[in-house]
């Protein structure tokens, strides 16, 4: 049985992939950059304070409830898109412009597609347990629990 | 490519509830440094240069690595494998400054004034400061908005979105003459208050210098980008003003408690004394600089410490030419224009600003302390 659950899409785009699911918000900045810097082809977060850290979270689609950081958020996940060495997908409760911009740069730029979706109640998103396959839909803004 | 920055601009917008585009009359972008990880949207930005595009309104950038210390932080430098190209190209699409307070320059937005800034600390400064208007918009958004000239109709432009949210109480038991505990106060009120607007009641005479220290601390610990200050801030003259007619959502007391624990919980305790202490984040104004060259009279810096004063550029060559060059050569702090976190200084750091402690695993201390620090080292006993 797959179940569908509605959001909005903030970017475009369709995957499908391994959920990775946490309940702490999620700075993009402090757990990719490092990776960046580093040439990783894998996609260890490198934040510390997160219970993420040292995950890897390549091609994986992540689940979290919204994201917080700096303003070169934006930049750092562009980056992670082109180099494909990031997750496949976001999905969160509440997103915001900063995040949205890498992805939807990614595809006016560089004709990359990376969907974003929130507006998701996190007490729905949090019941998706690790590894389980999530279809992504951001070109109509839902996703599908496989 | 200029209408796939409007393009961006747009579809960004139509994501959040923007009815229209909007003129901008000032910009200010963070992506600027040359850091080797930002292939993308330097590739980006250089066909911005390429297609001759140039930005329509004032628009400056963040601070840039220091070419004055490439002998001290040889280690750094070759990390920064994009930024003469990308220096290049900014210089061509018309971007200039390179310093995180714009404001102390000619980018200084008048009250209402719609602008597309990135930055944080600059954000929160404009918005709460100022009174000018701005999201916190990220590199690449800010630059394709400076070229358009325009930017998207939501968030903090609309009136009604500015509304004060948390009233914050200052208890009477924080001594407000002491910087560190403003700063402290800034990462608490970050903290508690998320994305959310503060209004903070009980912080009298606060100096526009301090208001900067204590923004940066919250845009860092929270997503804040304005902050009214009840009798200070431009929006904020009393609570009916602050919060818009409307009540508060939640009321909160801050007091030393709080501070003791925020400064516990993101100062990273190094027990070895600093191979660099870094004074100044965001960048200090002439007037602080002249504070610190005040304490440091007659004093000189342990031989194997870096002492950075951060600063922008004018202000650097301003105090170079002044009498107060003498301290600096006396005591062997180095004067600088670049940034301690995109210039990542070697550890262990010792810093008196919560923005960089907060970032950059460094302890966190007060001023005096980390010149004492500075001059005589760590002890232990």
């Amino acid at each position: 049985m797959t179940k569908i659950l509605k959001g909005r899409s903030l970017s475009n785009g369709i995957v499908e992939g391994e959920a990775i699911v946490t309940k702490q918000p999620f700075s993009i900045s402090a757990a990719f950059t490092f990776a960046l810097i580093q040439k990783s082809k894998k996609c260890k977060v490198a934040d510390r304070t997160h219970e993420l850290y040292k995950k890897d979270v390549k091609d994986k689609i992540l689940i979290f409830p919204y994201p917080i950081g700096t303003t070169t958020l934006g930049f750092v996940l562009l980056e992670t898109i082109v180099r494909k060495m990031g997750p496949k997908a976001i999905v969160c409760e509440k997103g915001e412009p900063l995040m949205s911009s890498g992805a939807v740069a990614a595809e006016i730029f560089f004709d990359l597609k990376f969907p974003i979706i929130d507006q998701i109640d996190f007490s729905e998103l949090e019941k998706i347990e690790n590894n389980t396959i999530v279809k992504v839909n951001g070109d109509e803004g839902y996703i599908e629990i496989l | 490519m200029l209408s796939k920055l409007l393009r961006l601009i747009v579809k960004l917008g139509d994501t959040f509830g923007a009815e229209k585009l909007i003129e901008i009359s000032s910009a200010h972008t963070v992506l600027n440094f040359g850091l080797n990880f930002v292939n993308a949207s330097a590739k980006v930005l250089h066909q911005m240069a390429e297609d001759n595009l140039k930005v329509k309104v004032r628009t400056t950038a963040d601070p840039i690595i220091d070419m004055d210390y490439a002998d001290d932080l040889e280690v750094i430098y070759p990390m920064f494998s994009l930024h003469d190209q990308m220096m290049k190209d900014l210089e061509q699409i018309g971007v200039y400054g390179f310093t995180c307070t714009p404001y102390f320059l000619d980018n200084k937005p008048k009250i209402g004034e719609h602008c597309a800034w990135s930055e944080s600390s600059a954000v929160i400064y404009l918005n709460s400061v100022l009174g000018a208007r701005s999201n916190r918009e990220g590199g690449l958004v800010d630059l394709a908005c400076a070229i358009t000239g325009k930017t998207a109709y939501h968030g903090l432009h609309i009136t009604e979105n500015r509304k004060g949210q948390i009233l914050f109480k200052i208890s009477a038991d924080i001594n407000l003459t002491n910087v560190f505990n403003l700063t402290s106060i800034g990462l608490k009120i970050g903290e508690i208050a998320g994305n959310k607007i503060p209004v903070i009641d009980g912080l009298r005479n606060i100096s526009t210098d301090n208001l900067k220290n204590l923004g940066a601390a919250s845009a860092s610990t929270g997503a804040v980008a304005l902050i009214h200050v009840l009798n200070i801030t431009p929006e904020a003259k009393d609570l009916n003003e602050a919060f818009q007619y409307d009540k508060p959502e939640e009321i909160i007391e801050i007091n030393m408690k709080d501070l003791k624990e925020v400064r516990e919980k993101y100062s990273t305790e190094w027990t070895q004394t600093p191979q660099n202490i870094s004074i100044g984040c965001p960048q200090l104004s002439e007037e602080e600089v002249i504070n610190v060259l005040k304490k440091l009279k007659g004093k000189k810096i342990l031989q194997n410490i870096n002492f950075w004063i951060c600063t922008n550029k004018k202000v650097k060559e301003s105090i170079k030419n002044s009498e107060f060059n003498d301290i600096l050569i006396s005591s062997g702090a180095k004067i600088t224009s670049l940034c301690p976190l995109l210039t990542p200084l070697p550890r262990p750091l010792t810093t008196n600003s919560a923005k960089t402690c907060f970032y950059s695993h460094a302890s966190y201390r007060n001023l005096d302390e980390c010149i004492k620090i500075a001059t005589e080292g760590i002890k232990i006993d």
